[in-house]
């Protein structure tokens, strides 16, 4: 099939405001696009070489690249094409505007033909400008910047200005069509005479729309809709849609509904076939390198041989165990620290989903039966367990779900019907899963200061020492101590060995009386010893007894990810922050002015 | 025809090294190459690389093969990374035997000793690309030995990016030229560095090109008798390296921008 056939269509498209219209244009130039070089023909409208989760290289061409490639092609200084870039503001245009006016020396050795031999310079097929452009990314390493460009300059050469414009632009990553996923679907739909939803449903289960079109044009419709999950071919996420009030998500839902904690970490399709595992991302690319730790925890504890679930991989503090934040995560992107990262930033995967065990598909069964296959083919481990949920009908023990995961360092929740038409709407936001997270994010900008009023004994590398210390701050109205959090990050070693030594001398073998606190400790102290914390932001805590009611009423104010900075010898019990400026912090935090009063 | 089957491929060159340096810079620009053997005619690598910038025909008749045993014309497209990887280690004193039976090909270095080393690679298919005939007319000519040519090109790669050649009524210049400097060589028949040479018919000419494209030649140049640089204005060079046993290899580089 001719280049020039599909660049005109796409001059069509970048006219076309309307989508119907773009959809009809498409479909028509599927209709005359042969069936074995279609998938080429919807990557390239689509903008892409291939599906990212293939995890295959990018294209990995510049902007001085793209200026090198259209001086060398057209016969001009890569100057003037910077010049026209500037007036143009897109290659594209400008490697049309250049190929269209008569270069004014003749370049390239395609200029010095022998009369006669023009007709052998060919005419582009969509073969050659996709083969070139697959050789133009799987050109790497020492001097693939040069191959690169000269790829690209030959392809330029022989093309015509139109398509040298479209060239430029799915190299510069922009086609500028205004096209997106949903109208290719349409055209698809239109071409090959079938509905968009049964091209989407294939599309979200095999998220490939080369694949899908190839598939339709080749065998059609039937051969969509017999599509099924596989192992390592990623699947669209079902989406969640969002709202704050505990009454009207089980409203949207249905009652009763899975309450399930938002954890702060990456969502991940974990799929095994075998001994082999793969991870994708939410946006379906192929992580698996990121997590070499999830992939022997998913070989060990996935008690199916083929199996595809979800869940949520998230950062803990190997130290006490604690989830850490999201950012956390971040630290396992570079491919050549993978190891040590995984030493300082464990991780733990919290499973919510199932959907595909053995070649049964279970997308298409509700949700109750998802969790039940879940459960059965999960062996539940402190690293590798199902996510913590309730299943409830009631919005106040929601809102109380909701408290105890932020307390745990999670965002919020995902409210999840359970009926029977509660199935995985594979890459669609629906009212099926609702996310209820807070409706704001503050940041402690200013550390404070709490008493050591308890203590919890350590594991793992702190055995022997404190895992964690219970912090307090000071009522005066009371002269009480009202706990704030649970701090154990932060102390260096040489704190965590000095720590039982340090706080001997406040030892009880009870809760002093003036400490107010709903935790159990494993140790308590008299208030004496004061620290400096700091930590993400302050949030409500329905366990911690600071400022308890003061917001809302049964829930306390705490501190999300604590961290110890420094001990503050200088200060004693009763110089500690109070809880009357922790409130007062809280509410700038959440820029609201001191005294407005909330209420569930 | 390319990589056509059941075909009796086996001829023995005397310098491997010849098809090291060919092979390894057309890896620099191209994936694959056909290397069309003839009963007759002996055989012939042709290639351009995709920004049209430089062509290399590389032409060695079936009289300069030590043995020549071709039962047909046929293309054999081979992998160039894989095939310059075989060839890498072969030296002066290594003979080279090319073997195929239109599946694979199979590389032999033969060293003085008698040490054998054969590397086996599986013919690719390719789509035949037919390379089109130049019409040049070029009417400077100037000659000189392989060995003098090879050490300009050496020493020039090391300074520059760009190669200038001017052509005067007295002699050939060839300037690289940097961000940092400029160095130049002048060939010239009074000096005896040119031993025959056809000026420009009036007045100079000079014309640039980037240097990265002479690579092959600075290397061939080296196992070369002679070397004919060919020039017009705002044209192509042709320049061709006259090697033993009448093989020759020419290339043509286009000229560059300013």
């Amino acid at each position: 099939m001719l280049f020039s056939d599909i660049a005109m269509t796409l001059e069509i498209l970048e006219k076309t405001p309307s989508k119907t219209q773009q959809a009809t244009t498409l479909a028509q130039l599927f209709r005359k696009t042969p069936k074995e070089v279609i998938d080429k023909v919807v990557y390239f409208i689509q903008g892409v070489l291939w599906p990212d989760w293939k995890g295959l290289p990018e294209l990995g061409v510049g902007e001085k690249g793209i200026q090198k490639a259209i001086a060398l092609a057209v016969g001009v200084s890569e100057s003037e094409v910077e010049k026209l870039y500037k007036t143009l503001g897109d290659y594209g245009r400008v490697a049309e505007r250049l190929k269209a006016s008569k270069p004014s020396k003749a370049m390239g050795l395609l200029s010095f033909l022998k009369p006669g031999a023009v007709e052998t310079r060919r005419k582009l097929t969509i073969e050659d400008v996709y083969n070139t452009l697959v050789k133009i990314a799987m050109a790497q390493g020492e001097g693939s910047r040069d191959t690169k460009i000269k790829l690209l300059a030959g392809l330029l050469m022989d093309a015509e200005p139109r398509e040298a414009k479209y060239i430029v632009r799915f190299v510069e990553g922009r086609l500028r069509l205004g096209v997106g996923d949903a109208t290719i679907m349409d055209g698809l739909a239109l071409a090959f005479r079938t509905t968009r939803d049964v091209v989407e449903r294939a599309y979200n289960i095999y998220p490939d729309l080369g694949y899908v079109a190839k598939l339709l044009a080749e065998e059609g419709e039937a051969a969509l809709r017999k599509l099924k999950p596989q192992p390592g071919i990623p699947i669209r996420p079902m989406l969640a849609e969002r709202a704050n009030d505990p009454r009207e998500i089980l409203e949207k839902t249905g009652t009763p509904a899975l309450a399930e904690f938002k954890y702060d970490g990456e969502r991940a399709q974990i799929h095994k076939k075998g001994d082999q595992i793969w991870i994708y991302s939410r946006r379906l690319e192929n992580i698996t390198y990121q997590y070499p730790d999830v992939v022997e925890m998913a070989r060990k504890y996935i008690k199916a041989n083929e199996a595809i679930v979800e869940g949520e991989i998230v950062a803990i503090d190997p130290e006490t165990g604690d989830f850490r934040p999201f950012q956390e995560l971040m630290h396992r992107k570079r491919k050549k620290d993978i190891y040590e990262a995984m030493k300082e930033y464990p991780v733990v995967v919290r499973l919510f989903d199932c959907l595909y065990v053995d070649g049964e598909d279970l997308t298409v069964k509700p949700l109750p039966v998802r969790r039940e296959w879940l459960q059965k083919i999960i062996e539940e481990h402190d690293e590798f367990k199902l996510a913590e949920g309730i299943v409830t009908n009631n919005p106040k023990e929601l809102e109380e779900f909701f408290l105890r995961a932020i307390e745990s360092g999670c965002e919020g929740l995902v409210v999840k019907a359970l009926h029977k038409d509660s199935v995985y709407q594979a890459g669609v936001r629906g009212w099926l899963w609702v996310k209820y997270k807070r409706d704001y994010r503050g940041e402690m900008i200013e550390p404070v200061d709490l008493v050591v009023v308890g203590a919890f004994y350590g594991k793992g590398r702190r055995a022997g020492s404190y895992g964690a210390l219970l912090m307090a701050a000071y009522d005066p109205d009371t002269d009480t101590f009202k706990t704030v959090c649970k701090v154990g990050s932060g102390f260096t070693d040489e704190d965590l060995v000095e720590l039982p030594k340090k706080l001997e001398p406040y030892k009880l073998p009870y809760k002093h009386p003036k400490v107010d606190s709903e935790m159990e400790a494993d140790v308590w102290f008299e208030p004496a010893i004061v620290a400096e914390i700091i930590g993400a932001e302050l949030t409500l805590s329905p366990i911690h007894t600071c400022c308890k009611g003061w917001v809302k009423p049964g829930v306390g104010i705490s501190i999300r990810f604590p961290r110890f900075v420094r001990w503050r010898p200088d200060k004693g019990p009763r110089d500690a922050t109070t809880t009357k400026e922790i409130y007062e912090m809280y509410l700038r935090q959440q820029k609201k002015p001191v005294g407005s009063s909330e209420s569930i | 025809m390319l990589g056509c089957r059941e075909v009796h491929v086996h001829f023995r060159f005397a310098d491997a090294r010849l098809w090291r340096y060919v092979l390894r810079g057309l890896a620099e620009y191209l994936d694959v190459v056909g290397i069309r053997v003839h009963p007759e005619e002996g055989v012939r690598i042709k290639a351009m690389d995709p920004s049209h910038v430089m062509l290399v025909d590389l032409k060695i008749p079936r009289s300069a093969f030590d043995e020549f045993e071709v039962d047909q014309e046929a293309i054999l497209a081979v992998n160039l990374e894989m095939a310059a990887k075989a060839l890498r280690r072969a030296t002066k004193n290594d003979k080279l035997v090319v073997m195929s039976d239109g599946v694979k090909i199979t590389f032999g270095l033969v060293s003085k000793g008698g040490v054998e080393r054969y590397f086996t690679l599986p013919l690719v298919a390719a789509r035949e690309e037919e390379i089109p005939e130049l019409s040049l007319d070029l009417n400077i000519v100037a000659k000189t030995l392989g060995p003098i040519f090879a050490t300009a090109l050496s020493v020039l790669e090391k300074a520059g990016d760009i190669l200038k050649i001017r052509a005067t009524p007295e002699a050939l210049s060839l300037t690289a030229i940097s961000e940092l400097g400029e160095i130049e060589f002048e060939f010239s028949v009074t000096s005896g560095t040119l031993i025959d040479y056809q000026p420009p018919q009036d007045g100079e000419v000079t014309v640039g090109y980037s240097l990265e494209y002479f690579d092959i030649l600075a290397k061939v140049s080296k196992m070369s008798d002679t070397i004919t640089i060919k020039l017009g204005p705002d044209m192509p060079c042709e320049i061709t390296a006259e090697l033993t046993s009448n093989a020759v290899l020419r290339t043509y580089i286009a000229p560059r921008v300013e």
